[in-house]
């Protein structure tokens, strides 16, 4: 039990309610179904040097020749997307298990900003990046705006 | 764009002057330090143009050079003069380097024939461009002992008849760009071929401004007339002469901004106006410094009068005091420039109310980003914002002790009653929004003071945003 967890409960037993209140949810309207419901994270059981190298090692595995043929062979998402960090992060390693599937989130993390995944954007292999799990999400217009 | 084209560097921001002049056919003066190839400017667009040039050096020529040897025939009132190569009867452009220091025997010579196109009442037929170089007046020795022993002001009246007045540009001017090909051109370079774009550019336009000349557009008129009432009311000494050929300046800059190829090139309106006016006042020729500030508060100033033009800092301005909804339709003008839209939406977003900016990034997001309005840092921000109200996961906090223990949150109760007087029920669009809208502000410590008029304004910004969606679908079907 956590200090402040003890003050609430306390708080409440004094006052009778309590001193906050825990609200979520999330609005996310009809999103785009795949692959933007995919989750994307990237975790090796193989050691490596740098993520450039490990991809660049997968994409020759698959014998593909360049990083363009490596992008459309993996169905990436064409258009922009907002970026969201998943709540509910995976636990497994799942490396050596579809070396596609590796390449692709590789590739999705490299290219999303913060807040914006744009497939034109240039692809940036730091850790900040590459050790996230994050979701793509992309608003149905008529949907959010509540169109015919 | 010409001028490049045919070896002439540094004189790009000039360049519709001097275009606007060689549709004129009227003289320029230009005005420069030794060595910015002022007087070699009319010698390379003449080879460009196919016309016979003479470099006339004012300082050093007599009147004989000029003119040639006058000879009296047997019987006959008239005087011939004998054709020599030095003259200048027959030449279709004349440059007279440093003006300034022509001796005064030759100067009544000169001037016929910079301004009347003749010698001694004898027309010259086939001169067209006549234009005068002089030295910078910085350089003029105030005591006369130096070395510019000759150097003096020209005369006020002679200036007022040259229609442009402008300043050769210097090192300071040159684009890096043009600093480099300057070099590996050897900057006095120029392409000496016949350039028929400038030639059909030139005659082209030449019969426009003798028709436009005879009915000038009244909006150059005005400005002509009240900047010359203003700059002479501020004390900048205007004639009416100067005032007439100024609108002679304008409507020629103004066909050739026109008719200039290529539309990112066009200047707009005011900067056509703008480049006119400095250009014709004869202010520079004399030492006598307008204020650039002066000449800019007139320019503006005219420019809200007659054209009701907004300047782009009063954009920003103007999108901070307006509504939302007015806020989307300024952002969504296609005729404002996407950065100017994102620093008037950064600025905003660093200057509002948790709920007005939440407002506007709940709403507008979606729309903003599918038409591609705002930069990327602005639509960084934006985006951030919206994350966070799409997915609220926060502490209610209680304020105050209110008293009433079986309500708790005495704010969040009357959310929730609001809510529920909603139309359609909890399964609505707009209820699912408010809810959404109202939890963040709340986990956003923003005290709602009053649920309906924050929902209804939200409610408000989601139906413009719906508005601007089918005006934008309508558009792009037809």
């Amino acid at each position: 039990m956590t200090n402040s967890y003890y003050r609430d409960r306390q708080y409440k037993s004094v006052n009778g309610f309590p001193k906050s209140l825990h609200l979520s949810n999330v609005y996310f309207p009809n999103e785009v179904p795949l692959p933007s419901r995919v989750k994307y994270y990237f975790k090796s059981s193989e050691p490596f040097s740098s993520y450039e190298e490990y991809l660049f090692s997968l994409i020759v595995k698959q014998g593909w020749h360049s990083l363009e043929e490596a992008k459309s062979m993996v169905d990436l998402p064409t258009q922009s997307h907002i970026v969201v960090d998943c709540k509910e992060k995976v636990g497994f390693v799942f490396s050596g298990i579809n070396e596609k599937l590796v390449i692709r989130n590789m590739l999705v993390l490299a290219g999303s900003g913060e807040n914006i995944y744009h497939p034109e954007q240039p692809l940036i292999f730091s850790d900040k990046r590459m050790n996230r799990q994050i979701e793509l999400k992309r608003i149905e217009l008529n949907e959010f705006y509540d169109l015919d | 764009m010409f001028l490049k084209n045919i070896g002439v560097l540094g004189f790009d921001p000039l360049e519709k002057v001097i275009l606007a002049a060689l549709v004129t056919e009227e003289p320029i003066l230009i005005i420069g330090r030794p060595g910015t190839d002022k007087a070699n400017l009319l010698v390379y667009i003449s080879q460009a143009l196919g016309l016979s040039c003479k470099k006339v050096n004012a300082a050093m020529t007599s009147k004989l050079e000029i003119t040639g040897m006058p000879v009296v025939k047997d019987n006959d009132d008239k005087i011939t003069f004998i054709s020599a190569p030095y003259s200048v009867w027959k030449k279709q452009a004349l440059v007279f380097d440093l003006l300034n220091e022509a001796k005064p025997i030759c100067m009544s010579v000169i001037s016929s024939i910079l301004f009347e196109k003749q010698i001694n009442g004898y027309p010259m037929e086939t001169l067209q461009y006549r234009w005068a170089t002089m030295e910078n007046t910085d350089l003029f020795n105030s005591d006369m002992t130096a070395f510019k022993r000759r150097n003096i002001y020209l005369e006020e009246e002679l200036v007022e008849n040259f229609a442009f007045i402008i300043e050769a540009p210097t090192w300071d001017h040159f684009s890096v760009e043009e600093k480099l090909e300057g070099f590996i051109s050897g900057f006095t370079h120029p392409v000496k071929e016949l350039n028929n774009e400038l030639i059909a550019f030139i005659s082209k336009l030449k019969p426009l401004y003798e028709e436009q000349l005879l009915f000038p557009k009244p909006k150059l008129a005005a400005y002509a007339c009240l900047v010359t009432s203003l700059l002479n009311e501020g004390g900048v000494y205007v004639s009416v002469q100067r005032s007439l050929q100024l609108l002679r300046n304008l409507v020629a800059l103004d066909l050739v901004n026109e008719h200039w190829n290529g539309e990112e090139n066009k200047d707009k309106m005011g900067d056509t106006l703008l480049l006119g006016l400095t250009n014709t006042l004869t202010q520079k020729a004399f030492h006598e410094n307008i204020p650039d500030r002066l000449i800019q508060a007139i320019h503006r100033n005219m420019m809200q009068q007659l054209f009701n033009e907004k300047q782009e800092n009063d954009w920003i301005g103007i999108f901070m005091k307006a509504g939302l909804t007015e806020k989307m339709d300024m952002l969504f003008d296609n005729t404002v420039d996407k950065d100017l839209k994102s620093l008037a939406f950064i600025h905003f977003f660093n200057h509002s109310t948790i709920t007005e900016r939440a407002m506007l990034v709940f709403s507008a997001q979606p729309i903003l980003h599918r038409f591609d309005i705002l930069n990327e840092e602005a639509f960084n921000m934006l985006t951030k914002c919206f994350k966070e109200i799409l997915h609220v996961d926060g502490e209610i906090k209680w304020l105050e002790y209110t008293g009433n223990m079986e309500k708790g949150n005495l704010v969040w109760s009357n959310c929730q009653v609001y809510l529920l007087t909603l139309p359609g029920g909890q399964t609505s669009k707009r209820y699912k929004r408010a809810y959404q809208f109202f939890i963040y502000l709340m986990t956003h410590d923003k005290l709602i003071i009053d649920p309906r008029y924050v929902e209804e304004a939200l409610n408000d910004c989601f139906e413009k945003c719906q508005m601007i969606l089918k005006f934008r679908k309508q558009e792009k079907l037809s």
